[in-house]
């Protein structure tokens, strides 16, 4: 269960050129080991910098990363070997698939690896099973499938590589409610099971809320909170600077308590406000 | 005539595909009243996409018709007087806009249209103040955020001067921010300009804040309402892989726990609503 830890770090698009901009300043945080935590902040506060700086695909301009103990950038040559330790999947992943079949794809990076034999097709069927990608499916085209499905094989591309970290970019993005809650409670299980750090995400604040254990907020291009959900949650005014809203379940509540009612607002999934309000029915009766 | 767009008895689908998949528009016959504000909402692959794309004419129906203002979509010197008709607006803002400068964006299509020189900056000057975005304009679209990307794009489409905007998932790519300021922007469009507003979307919240809500599944219409009716119909629509808003969710699960009677035939949209019918119990 492996930290990421930021020290200090900055990031400039075009240093010094008229065209500098500031993507990242001054941030410090530390991403605790074997949880969820999910990144959020307003397009443009510096999420997706963040994020590729994690696994070296941007190098600070200033400051420092380290991998558990280790400076990620303390030898720039072996970077490719932190890029198969913290596994990132991007934005709409399903664009870069282009294997005859899913098998293939799946099989692309750890082959890079230089993975092969039972170790290889293992890593391969057990990235399918976590994704919930049937057998069947493994010798089809991914062209054939449908998007959902095609976002699927793309991430089970990353996981088969086995990462101690895994960084996922608004993984679920563009799907209906159901399709949501598929893969983020597959990467919920995924996570818990193999005790894995997991860096998430996401504009929807209602699946933050359900999937992560701890969230970082940016808000241009500065850390602004950190903390467990709580925590951070119940900042509602600094959220709501930040370009955020809070879980629509959580405004009802504020929106009560403001009226004047004595209620909880830490409450952030349907279940909470559920259990809540039952409870105190019950105990009022 | 009240009616804007018409499906009739719609078949649609798509080329090389298997030859056993299902149509992609089976059979459906849907009426859009003029000045209306209609959400869609459908899984992945429900045809409702491709229903959009069939009232702009984008897509021709294999079988039956669909009228835009009572113009055929089939008839090929209808065309362009359907697509000035009928706008829309799509997921990815980027992919939208094409010059260096908001005004510019803005201009493009009026000036394809061929409308004189003087009318387009009418248009583009009133396009940007109904979007709120008149005083970026000589931005360069780069320099926006997603949901002011997004804001220029609608108004490159209200510059064509249309009667009806179809938005087709285009709050799906934007932050909390970006989405309200969107939902903000088509509730204008409707109520002060009167647009026919068409809203295709994953996300229940803002298809709560339509008149009507249209469920498509398979290709078919499942359910057709007022938001608080579909709403009622929660276990059809976790079986077709949707969901309810989180307050309209909370008040049918208090309801039906048995402890809340008061809620009895009670629905919530919103989380002003909810906490107005749960205010009035708990006090």
């Amino acid at each position: 269960m492996i930290s990421i830890t930021l020290e200090h770090v900055s990031y400039a698009y075009s240093p010094n050129t008229p065209l500098e901009k500031e993507a990242l300043r001054d941030v410090s945080v530390t991403i605790t080991g074997g949880k969820i935590t999910g990144l959020i902040g307003h397009t443009g506060s510096g999420k997706s910098t963040f994020a590729q700086m994690l696994n070296g695909l941007l190098r600070p301009t200033s400051g420092k990363i380290f991998l558990g103990n280790q400076d990620i950038w303390a030898e720039p040559k072996k970077i490719s070997q932190i890029r198969y330790r913290v596994g990132m999947v991007f934005q709409y992943p399903e664009h870069q698939l282009f294997e005859e079949t899913v098998y293939k794809d799946i099989a692309y990076g750890p082959i890079n690896m230089g993975k092969q034999g039972k170790e290889l097709d293992f890593l391969i069927r057990s990235a399918a099973e976590f994704v919930g990608l049937s057998e069947e499916l493994l010798d089809k085209s991914p062209f054939e499938l449908s998007g959902g499905q095609q976002r699927r094989v793309a991430i089970a591309g990353v996981l088969a590589m086995d990462p101690e970290v895994l960084v996922l970019d608004e993984p679920a993005a563009g799907l209906d409610p159901r399709g949501r809650d598929e893969i983020l409670g597959n990467i919920r299980t995924y996570q818990q099971t193999k005790s894995k750090t997991v860096i998430l995400i996401s504009h929807s604040m209602e699946d933050m809320a359900r999937y992560s254990d701890e969230l970082i907020v940016l808000k241009d291009s500065t850390l602004l909170l950190k903390g467990s959900l709580k925590e951070v949650f119940q900042q509602a005014d600094i959220i709501k600077d930040a370009g955020l809203r809070l879980p629509q379940v959580t405004r009802v509540m504020l929106a009560l308590k403001k009226k004047g009612l004595d209620v909880d607002t830490s409450v952030y999934t349907v279940e909470d406000a559920f259990k809540r309000l039952t409870d105190r029915r019950r105990s009022s009766c | 005539m009240n009616v804007i767009l018409e499906a009739q008895n719609v078949v649609f689908a798509y080329e090389n595909e298997d030859v056993e998949a299902r149509n992609a528009v089976e059979n459906v016959s849907l009426s859009i009243e003029r000045g209306s504000f209609v959400a869609i909402l459908g899984q992945n692959g429900s045809g409702k996409s491709t229903l959009a794309k069939l009232f702009n004419g984008i897509l021709l129906p294999l079988e039956g018709k669909i009228l835009v203002d009572g113009m055929d979509t089939t008839h090929e010197d209808q065309l362009i007087n359907i697509r000035k008709r009928v706008g829309m607006v799509f997921q990815n803002p980027d992919n939208q806009l094409v010059a260096t400068v908001v005004e510019e964006d803005v201009a493009f299509a009026p000036e394809n249209l061929g409308v004189p020189t003087n009318e387009i900056r009418l248009r583009v000057d009133k396009a940007l103040d109904v979007v709120g975005m008149r005083e970026y304009a000589h931005h360069a679209p780069h320099q926006l955020s997603g949901g002011q990307k997004q804001r220029v794009a609608i108004a490159g489409i209200l510059a064509m001067g249309p009667e009806c905007i179809i938005f087709d998932e285009s709050t799906a790519m934007l932050d909390p921010r970006g989405r309200e300021e969107i939902m903000e922007t088509i509730r204008h469009l409707n109520r002060v300009e009167q647009k026919t507003i068409v809203l295709i979307t994953h996300y229940m919240e803002e298809a709560a804040l339509a008149d009507r809500v249209v469920v498509i599944h398979d290709g078919t219409i499942r359910l057709d309402g007022k938001p608080e009716e579909v709403f009622r119909h929660q276990n059809e629509l976790y079986s077709i892989g949707l969901s309810l808003p989180q307050a309209t969710d909370l008040i049918a699960r208090l309801e039906e726990s048995g402890l809340y009677p008061e809620l009895q035939g009670k629905t919530a949209l919103t989380e002003e609503e909810a906490a107005v019918l749960l205010e009035s119990i708990l006090k």
